[in-house]
């Protein structure tokens, strides 16, 4: 539980922390997707995200994408 | 097109080139209309220089280049390792995407709306746009990447690139002069695409029109003795190539102005006269430097047994690429116009790739001193170049001509170069043979107009 | 209240502070009334005079943002041999840029001492370098210095290295011939 805070993405911090997300963080979305994060450009705008669950397409499992940070429940390692 | 020019009321362009009197109006140096006219018809259509790949050698590298007023990024792309240029203009509403000089890029965000590319220039993300309420699928991602230049070249390391489809190839646009720089860009060993390039660009602003550096002083022998009078007077010439040793073994060569009036193109070059490469001679005097040279040389010799050099500008001279780069054996000088008396003035410097540190730091810091603001040898030019501009701005001024007369009907064809007018070294040819390109330029509708060249129907204009 | 007499330690970095500051303003005037050669004189034989280019970089990396003195291009990178004959060219009267002679006046501030290990010692300062030539070509330079100074029995102390930060990124004036 300690663990998932490390990524707390809400509020003034959480843009930071979401700027900074490191490779290999997982990410949520509110969509109810999951993946991994492949490579963040540290400009606080899209993180590349390899997708391993997208319950709305499940095409897109195994397809990499870009995320916005309003699209993003949560990160946890 | 051709009739923006209303200073000095119906003129046609072609009268502001006076071809029996060998002179240019002043006009064409100090008048924003005619400014404005270049951008559009000279620096959107010819190839422009860019910049090297040394300066990007890992995929996702960029630099931001130049593309006379504008920006652009020049990126290797992180998937199939390809370099790409685009204009540094966010598609959006035109925010300036990359704010950066250099660096390593996943994607590029524009900090406006965060438009997002990548390192291809497609548009891959846009702020919001997963929102309902932000009707996204109007926006078809496809047709709204960075505009990408129309053609690009990568030519034995060199980057080029030009926004006109409908130029030649790189190779056309250069004529006879694609195996002169092709022979620039070589190691002194003789190996092409042999060159790397010291990191960064030299950039410096000179408050004068980029014709003054790009076309007056082309190759400007007349100009040396005079401005350089006071690197002379010091000493300063005494390292690479000035204190050169004579050879005892004489090497066939001339030397001439030369001009290509149907492309432009042309400089102070070496013509050589048979198969080979003339001896080294000592010119570094710093332990090891020389040494190494004088090996590459020989290598080099070999590879030239039964080759002659392309014209070029080794030893002092230089020849220039239409419309503003100057290219020598060593290093790349080019002016970028940002308006009608501000001009950017960019070096690049090179050295071979596997040559060893004492060699390499000998012509890197030789760079440093001699060329850019402030270096010894360039700064002499700064003032002329600079106080051309004002005195000849002035409402009486602009009505008077320069003078390019120097050798004018002196010059011939000569088979080593086709096409291409060879004169006396301290003739003005070369800078003739720009206007000549330049009129062809401002008075053509599209490159229909301008390649191929008609030999029949070129006009030689003097 | 501090007894400034009882404590000779800070006694002895007044007096340093004192030393240096007069060395570095002299150093200005030295440039300002075109005293080059005296200037000269101020700079060890083995001086290395260094102004990085510096580059528009993102946050963070850092290491890319001033020029390597070793292995890229750089505005000075040098040795006294060179500055004595960039000196040479300026006292020849027919440099061109510097000629009629520009208007410099180099003002000094926040001397501010490092380190010292025996005789030498680092200190930075900041430099604002005003040029007014002919009749309104105006040109400023605003950086700071990073310097080794060693202690020098005749000018006081000699400059044995300088790194120049210069507060710029495409040089702006067309040429700079004076020095920082
Ligand atoms: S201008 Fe670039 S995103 Fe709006
Ligand atoms: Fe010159």
């Amino acid at each position: 539980m300690a663990e998932a805070n490390k990524y707390d993405l809400s509020g003034q911090g959480g843009i930071q922390v979401w700027t900074n997300l490191p490779d290999g963080v997982k990410i949520t979305l509110l969509n109810g997707a999951h993946g991994e994060v492949i490579a963040n450009p540290h400009d606080g705008g899209f993180i590349l995200v390899k997708f391993d669950e997208f319950p709305t397409d499940p095409s897109r499992v195994g397809t990499q994408g870009y995320v916005f940070f309003n699209e993003v429940r949560s990160a946890q390692d | 097109m051709v009739d923006i020019i209303r200073a000095r009321g119906d003129y046609s362009i072609a009268e502001y080139i006076d071809s029996e009197k060998g002179t240019v109006s002043r006009e064409l140096y100090v008048n924003p209309d005619i400014f404005e006219q270049e951008m559009e018809q000279i620096f959107q259509r010819c190839w422009l220089f860019l910049g090297h790949e040394s300066q990007l050698p890992n995929p996702g590298d960029f630099i931001v280049s130049r593309m006379g007023t504008e920006e652009v990024i020049v990126v290797r792309d992180r998937n199939d390792n390809k370099i790409r240029a685009f204009l540094n203009s966010c598609r959006h509403r035109g925010m300036k995407v990359c704010r950066y000089d250099e660096g390593n890029a996943l994607v590029f965000t524009c900090p406006f709306h965060a438009w997002t590319y990548d390192t291809t220039g497609s548009l891959v993300g846009a702020g919001f746009y997963n929102r309902p309420d932000a009707s996204t699928d109007t926006l078809p991602r496809e047709n709204w990447g960075l505009s990408e230049v129309a053609q690009f070249k990568n030519f034995y390391g060199s980057l080029w690139a030009t926004w006109d489809p409908k130029a030649p190839s790189f190779e056309d646009y250069l004529g006879p002069f694609a195996e002169s720089l092709r022979h620039c860009l070589q190691s002194s060993d003789g190996e092409d695409n042999g060159l790397e390039f010291f990191t960064p660009f030299q950039r410096h602003r000179l408050p004068t029109n980029w014709k003054v550096p790009g076309f007056t002083s082309v190759t400007d022998l007349t100009h040396t003795a005079m401005t350089h009078r006071s690197s002379q007077a010091a000493g300063l010439h005494q390292d690479r190539g000035q204190g050169k040793e004579k050879p005892t073994i004489p090497f066939p060569q001339e030397k001439y102005a030369i001009g290509d009036h149907s492309l432009g193109h042309g400089g102070m070059c070496t013509f050589y006269n048979q198969a080979g490469v003339p001896q080294y001679t000592n010119e570094w005097f710093e332990p090891g430097v020389d040494d190494y040279f004088r090996d590459a040389t020989e290598r080099k010799a070999q590879k030239y047994v039964d080759r002659v050099m392309a014209p070029h500008g080794w030893g002092g001279g230089h020849f220039a690429i239409f419309p503003a780069v100057m290219v020598d054996s060593w290093r790349l000088r080019w002016y970028h116009p940002h308006e009608t008396g501000m001009t950017e003035r960019w070096t690049l410097s090179g050295v071979d790739k596997n040559a060893p540190k004492e060699v390499k730091d000998a012509v890197r810091h030789y760079s440093e001193r001699f060329n850019g603001p402030i270096g010894f040898f360039e700064s002499d030019d700064m003032e002329n170049w600079n106080y051309v501009y004002p005195a000849s701005q002035g409402a009486r001024a602009r009505k008077l001509d320069y003078f390019f007369r120097n050798g004018i009907g002196h010059g011939k064809y000569d088979d080593r170069l086709p096409g291409v007018i060879v004169n006396g070294s301290y003739t003005e040819e070369a800078q003739r043979a720009r206007f000549s390109r330049w009129l062809a330029f401002m008075e053509a509708k599209s490159w229909d107009d301008l390649y191929p060249i008609n030999k029949s129907s070129a006009r030689r204009i003097w | 209240m501090v007894e400034i007499g009882s404590d000779r330690a800070s006694l002895e970095r007044l007096i340093l502070q004192q030393e240096l500051e007069k060395f570095l303003y002299r150093e200005a005037r030295l440039l300002d009334e075109r005293r080059l050669e005296e200037w000269l004189d101020l700079l060890a034989e083995e001086i290395h005079y260094w102004m990085p280019m510096r580059r528009n970089v993102k946050f963070g990396d850092w290491d890319r943002e001033f020029t390597s003195a070793e292995t890229e291009i750089n505005w000075f990178n040098e040795g006294k041999e060179i500055l004595e004959g960039r000196i040479r060219q300026l006292n020849t009267g027919v440099h061109w840029p510097e000629e009629p002679v520009s208007r410099y006046e180099h003002i000094v501030t926040n001397v501010e001492i490092m380190d010292v290990t025996g005789d030498e010692i680092r200190v930075n300062s900041k430099f604002f370098c005003y040029q007014n030539r002919l009749q309104d070509e105006v040109n400023t330079w605003v950086g700071r210095r990073e310097d080794l100074l060693r202690r020098d029995a005749e000018t006081g102390f000699k400059v044995v290295k300088r790194k120049i930060i210069l507060a710029q990124n495409v040089m702006l004036p067309k040429v700079v011939n004076t020095f920082f």
